[in-house]
């Protein structure tokens, strides 16, 4: 590679583009020869995403707007799947309102105790065994959905799952946690909690380890005691970490399949169905192809809108 | 009153760690359970009369399951589905995570952000429009279906540009520059060495990911022997629709324990990454 292209590769050498004189195509065919190597290193992303991301990302927009049904011929039928979605398909609602339940059942826990837990693991008196504690506790996160539900699966048996046991053991009833519609949806929401809870807690320990120790120092000569030191200090500067876990178990709430597929299939009835649980047996048992793009779509705008929600909301709380 | 503040600090210690180490019990629980209910006759597994250890250890449900599935070839498919994966990922996000740290040209700000915004597109959204094209491409039943399209991350791109941009030094690049090597000897011989530790971190996660994941495997796969092990432990143990829960149990372990072996060998780096993620993304 000769001097010159070397040159302009480094960070300290201005760049020399944009003369307004040259014709657009020539100049951007100018461009990437001259930075042929910069832009060679970052296309291969670009090439795939466009393939296997954007392609299907606009196909699935128009098959959406398709009747299309297994390896019949596509019939346009413009917004009549979103219509039917939202306003005829009985178990459209049923589902959405399990999303907000699951939402409620697991993104307020999972932020609340992986704070909880990283305060615990932060105290002095947990430090020594703090690694211990930390290791234990993200091992479910590195466990596979199926190795998960299969356990639970029999961990919630009524017969002789040993949740019941315990139950049992302090005098209260068997439960039978994942058949009865009443519970399917807390004993999936658990299952979540528990294979979670370890990875946010230390996402929360990592940004509480960052605090400087000076501050608390200043709140003891202040006189502030454990808990206004919690509520006065802990609390507003773990704000954005919180908002991040936060986000971040919703858009794995919302895109949630395996757990409650393999746990319930979404049952009893529809007591533990998910959106990507309606979409895959819209497409993939009764082939609607067009109306599971449809849900997609649907979906994706939804995860979008919650989490742009929660980063307004809390923006507006902390400006308070 | 030296007395006092000594128990209060016993004490103190007793129930934080007492409350830590109840919540560690319930993570570590049915782990447990699922690793030694491999070894558990039927009878035992399913009763009222709990034990810990099997009474009676029995081989029969790994036995079972060796002969009911193509297990090595299996475990093949597991190993290499992920560790492609894991290679592509670590390949091409490093070297996208060179030019954007370290390259000047025009619109890299713009086209890395572009890149990160490519995340907030969940492959379940565009699930049927890429199985279409995955059966025209006749992709059904092939490795390079669970490979390709995950062959490069946006996510590993952001990790790469990060770490390349605190620990890489530009005039080293420079210096190898002069030296008359190309961009691509520069890359291997100088920035690959030092990112070394931020490969393995962000191969862990890669690897892990790709190992356990689920749904694209399911629709992608029906063949058994492209089965991984993850989509094995869903149907085993059935047979004339009668579960049986030692051989679950069994094709659990076998589908755990190496995800978990391999984050027991290098639990201070992953560990590290997830705290690291979590600093980045806050």
């Amino acid at each position: 590679m000769s001097a010159n292209s070397v040159s302009n590769l480094t960070e300290t050498k201005g760049m020399k583009v944009n003369r307004p004189s040259e014709a657009f195509l020539p100049r951007v065919l100018k461009t990437l020869v001259k930075y042929k190597t910069a832009y060679l290193f970052i296309s291969p992303f670009f090439i795939l995403y466009a393939i296997f991301g954007l392609y299907p990302a606009i196909y699935s927009i128009v098959l959406s707007m398709n009747d299309s049904r297994g390896r019949g011929a596509w019939k346009f039928v413009g917004l009549n799947n979103y219509i039917r979605l939202w306003f005829h398909d009985p178990v459209f609602p049923v589902t959405l309102l399990n999303m907000g339940k699951y939402l409620l059942l697991i993104v307020v826990p999972m932020t609340f105790f992986g704070l909880l837990l990283a305060v615990l693991l932060n105290t002095k008196q947990a430090r020594r065994l703090s690694g211990f504690y930390r290791t234990m506790m993200i091992l479910p996160y590195v466990l596979a959905p199926t190795v998960i539900s299969v356990v639970f699966i029999q961990i919630y048996d009524t017969s002789f799952g040993w949740v019941n046991m315990l139950l049992g053991s302090i005098g209260l009833p068997h439960i039978d946690w994942l058949g009865t519609e009443k519970w399917s949806l807390v004993a999936v929401s658990l299952v979540l909690l528990w294979q979670f809870v370890g990875y946010n807690t230390l996402i929360a320990l990592a940004a509480l380890t960052g605090i400087s120790p000076e501050i608390y120092d200043a709140a003891k000569v202040d006189g502030c005691n454990a808990f206004q030191e919690f509520g006065l200090i802990t609390l507003p500067l773990m704000r954005p970490i919180l908002l991040f876990m936060a986000v971040m178990t919703t858009i794995g709430v919302f895109n949630m399949f395996a757990q409650p597929w393999l746990l319930t299939h979404g049952g009893p009835g529809y007591s533990s169905n998910t959106l990507i649980i309606l979409l895959y047996r819209t497409a993939f048992e009764i082939m609607q192809f067009g109306y599971a793009a449809a849900i997609g779509v649907t979906i994706f705008i939804l995860t979008a809108l919650f989490s742009f929600l929660q980063i307004t909301f809390n923006r507006g709380f902390s400006s308070e | 009153m030296h007395m006092v503040t000594r128990l209060n600090k016993y004490s103190s210690w007793l129930v934080i760690n007492g409350i830590l180490m109840l919540l560690m019990a319930a993570f570590i629980i049915p782990f447990f359970y699922m690793t030694v209910g491999g070894f558990k006759f039927q009878n035992e597994i399913a009763t009222s009369h709990v034990t810990l250890f099997p009474r009676v250890p029995t081989l029969t449900n790994y036995q079972t399951i060796f002969k009911e599935f193509p297990i090595f070839r299996i475990m093949f498919n597991s190993f290499f589905i992920a560790l492609a994966v894991t290679a592509t990922n670590l390949f091409f996000c490093s070297l996208a995570g060179l030019a954007y740290a370290k390259f000047r040209f025009p619109g890299r700000d713009k086209l890395f952000s572009l890149a990160l915004m490519t995340m907030m597109i969940p492959m379940q959204a565009i699930l049927v429009p890429l199985f279409i094209i995955m059966a025209n491409l006749s992709w059904i039943n092939t490795y390079q279906s669970l490979i390709v399209p995950g062959a490069i991350g946006a996510f590993g791109i952001f990790f790469m540009r990060q770490y390349i941009g605190a620990s890489v030094p530009s005039d080293l690049l420079d210096a190898a520059r002069i030296d008359g090597c190309s961009e691509f000897r520069v890359y291997w011989m100088v920035v690959v060495p030092i990112i070394k530790p931020a490969m393995v971190t962000l191969g862990l996660i890669l690897f892990m990911n790709a190992w356990n994941d689920y749904l694209w495997p399911m629709i992608m796969l029906n063949d058994e022997t492209m089965y991984t092990l993850s989509l094995t432990v869903g149907v085993a143990g059935l047979r004339n629709y009668l579960l049986n829960y030692g051989e679950k149990l069994a094709a659990a372990t076998l589908a755990a324990w190496p995800p978990v072996i391999i984050f027991f060998i290098f639990r201070k780096q992953f560990i590290e990454a997830i705290m690291a993620g979590a600093l980045k993304g806050g």
